[in-house]
């Protein structure tokens, strides 16, 4: 029992550090795209289109004979960029709504949840693609749609939490020693929320990252020759019979990091609850 | 200025809270719950009042409605509660605050729930002075190490540092009175600081807890079920049941010669040395919600009469110090026995 259990423990650990390992490699290639980079990513020359892999093109070239390694680099940053800047911006949101509504109660909290409510009750997707479709496409306007219709599912969780926080004994001795609510809610609140919110964050990560590439793909998110995964996705889904090799690098890209996020938030996920238990 | 009238003069000065015609109600659905219907009490400077009653007799909410902490769950709260001539119920929030941990203090039931487990120590005691003092964390943190060292826990800097769940919950209890003895408060409200503890840890806390009254001269509400922990703590007693004071005494007094039948049911309900079966209270408490006129105590009575199905608790005052709210003790009654003899 105890040997599997460890068993067990070294193979969550092992895929946590191997997504660990992913994600900082294609980060990292992100962020030194300028320099690591061997072509030009926007570079268009229609002499090289559709090369095989070679030294100077070490994952061939599109339909445009653009480098796909290049553009992947590159697309690094715009796709898991982006991401990240939704995820952190919704998370804040969340957590100052879902805090005040939880927290506060009454009126406020009326007010919040039936404004949270009014967006639930729009498919998801829809209420995306109507918001980018109002605002025009481009890649600023995919994230604050996705920021506008996904603060509220954070939001409600959060106020679940404090709501049972609140009751804890903790706070109510906080309160009985004369601690003010802002520092009660800075100290014995979010503390407590934080570790649950990082691990859903994580687990929803690659989410986010579908979802902009899905955008991408349909044409409304990054707009050419700015290079994206989703949006390679969508230029090359022409090329599938003729040239699977241009769809499967950006299809693995995208599968490789939700995976190796999924992975992660369940790792973490894992460590709060031991903690907890 | 007569003799009487100084004396008054000093009484009221030693008298730190006042609660006067203090009632609490909780309106519901299905009724209003009737928790506590107009008590009168006195803390004074440097004696502790017992407060001993069954569970859910309105011990409790009386505690937590004194620092407004009952009113933003929808409880109404009605009478005065004088404090340096301010009524703690009439304060704005804020106020209030102010008033939390520095001028009364709460000793909570269950130290083990009262500790944030993700905050040290040293961290909970700091929030506390540093709510009320604008003093440096250097200076709050030297304060927080002295008080740590009264409450008779060894190495205090090394236990700032750490965890609530790394303490024992006789070690956290103690901490509790720590942070709670930091502001010096004036009232201190001990909310059956002994009930989750063993006896010997319970022993070190009382220990504690009468060394702060006759070093600091704090008034102390100690509430309590435990007749025992009142004995030996308490100066003057107050007997509730169903939200009213149904006797107050000085404690000899009380243990002497307890006149309710309330009184003398819980007093018979003691363990005793012999192999006697408990004593039992029959029945159980009538319900809160919507209460009868007429004696709360009265079903489960052996002294009653018919008298009591139409009595109107209030407190008659038996002697010097003795008060009972008892149809027993009433005027009439006493001339009805008199006339009798």
């Amino acid at each position: 029992m105890v040997l599997q259990g460890i068993a067990k423990g070294l193979y969550h650990r092992k895929l946590t550090i191997i997504s660990l390992i992913i994600l900082g490699v294609i980060m990292l290639s992100g962020a030194l795209a300028p320099v690591l980079a061997p072509n030009d990513p926007t570079l268009i020359s229609l002499e090289n289109k559709f090369l095989s892999p070679s030294i100077q093109f070490p994952f061939g070239t599109d339909h445009l004979g653009r480098c796909i390694l290049s553009r992947l680099m590159y697309g690094a940053i715009t796709s898991l960029g982006s991401a990240l800047v939704v995820m952190s911006v919704t998370i804040t949101i969340s957590i100052i709504m879902g805090t005040l509504s939880g927290y506060m109660g009454g009126r406020v909290d009326a007010f919040l949840m039936r404004l949270c409510d009014m967006i639930l009750a729009f498919p998801n997707l829809v209420l995306t693609l109507v918001i980018v479709g109002m605002l025009g496409p481009s890649l600023i306007n995919v994230i604050i749609a996705m920021v506008v219709v996904q603060w509220v599912w954070y939001a409600r969780i959060i106020r679940g939490m404090v709501l049972s926080l609140k009751e804890r004994s903790f706070v109510l001795s906080a309160k009985v020693t004369g601690t003010p609510d802002w520092l009660i809610i800075v100290r014995h609140i979010l503390p407590n929320i934080i570790p649950h919110i990082v691990v859903l964050a994580t687990l929803n990560l690659g989410m986010v990252i579908l979802h902009i590439s899905g955008l991408s793909f349909l044409g409304l998110g990054v707009q050419p020759p700015t290079p994206e995964w989703g949006a390679m996705l969508n230029d090359a889904k022409q090329f599938l019979r003729s040239d699977p090799r241009l769809i499967m690098f950006p299809g693995t890209m995208i599968l490789l990091v939700v995976i190796s996020f999924n992975l992660l938030g369940d790792a973490l996920r894992d460590a709060i609850e031991f903690r907890e238990s | 200025m007569n003799s009487a009238k100084v004396e008054k003069e000093i009484m009221n000065k030693q008298v730190v809270l006042n609660l006067k015609n203090f009632q609490a109600h909780l309106p519901t659905k299905r009724g209003v719950v009737r928790a506590v219907n107009g008590i009168n009490l006195q803390i004074t400077q440097g004696k502790v009042l017992g407060l001993v009653g069954e569970s859910g007799c309105g011990k409790s909410i009386t505690c937590l409605s004194l620092l407004g902490l009952t009113k933003e769950k929808g409880w109404v709260i009605v009478g005065k509660a004088q404090m340096q001539g301010k009524n703690l119920l009439a304060l704005d929030s804020e106020e209030i605050r102010r008033i939390r941990g520095k001028d009364i203090a709460i000793i909570m039931q269950n130290p083990m729930a009262a500790f944030n487990p993700l905050t040290t120590i040293g961290q909970h005691f700091l929030e506390t002075i540093r709510s009320h003092l604008s003093v440096s964390e250097k200076a709050s943190r030297e304060m927080a190490t002295k008080y740590l060292g009264h409450v008779g826990l060894p190495q205090p800097d090394k236990l700032m540092k750490q965890y609530p769940f790394q303490f024992s919950g006789g070690m956290l209890q103690r901490v509790m009175i720590a942070i709670a003895l930091a502001m010096e408060p004036k009232v201190l409200i001990a909310d059956e600081p002994t009930t989750s503890l063993d006896v010997t840890i319970q022993r070190q806390i009382l220990g504690q807890l009468a060394r702060l009254k006759e070093k600091a001269r704090t008034g102390m509400l100690l509430v309590s079920h435990d007749l025992g922990v009142i004995a030996q703590m308490a100066d003057e007693v107050a007997v509730m049941y169903c939200g009213y004071i149904v006797e107050r005494a000085p404690v000899e007094q009380l243990f002497n010669n307890p006149l309710h039948p309330y009184t003398r049911a819980l007093l018979a309900s003691k363990p005793q040395m012999q192999k006697k079966p408990l004593q039992a209270i029959g029945g159980q408490a009538p319900s809160l919600l919507n209460l009868d006129v007429g004696c709360p105590f009265l079903e489960r009575c052996n002294e009653k009469n018919r008298r009591c199905s139409h009595y109107k608790q209030k407190l008659i005052q038996y002697d010097h110090k003795h008060w009972v709210g008892c149809a027993k003790y009433s005027a009439e009654q006493r001339m009805l026995n008199h006339g009798l003899a």
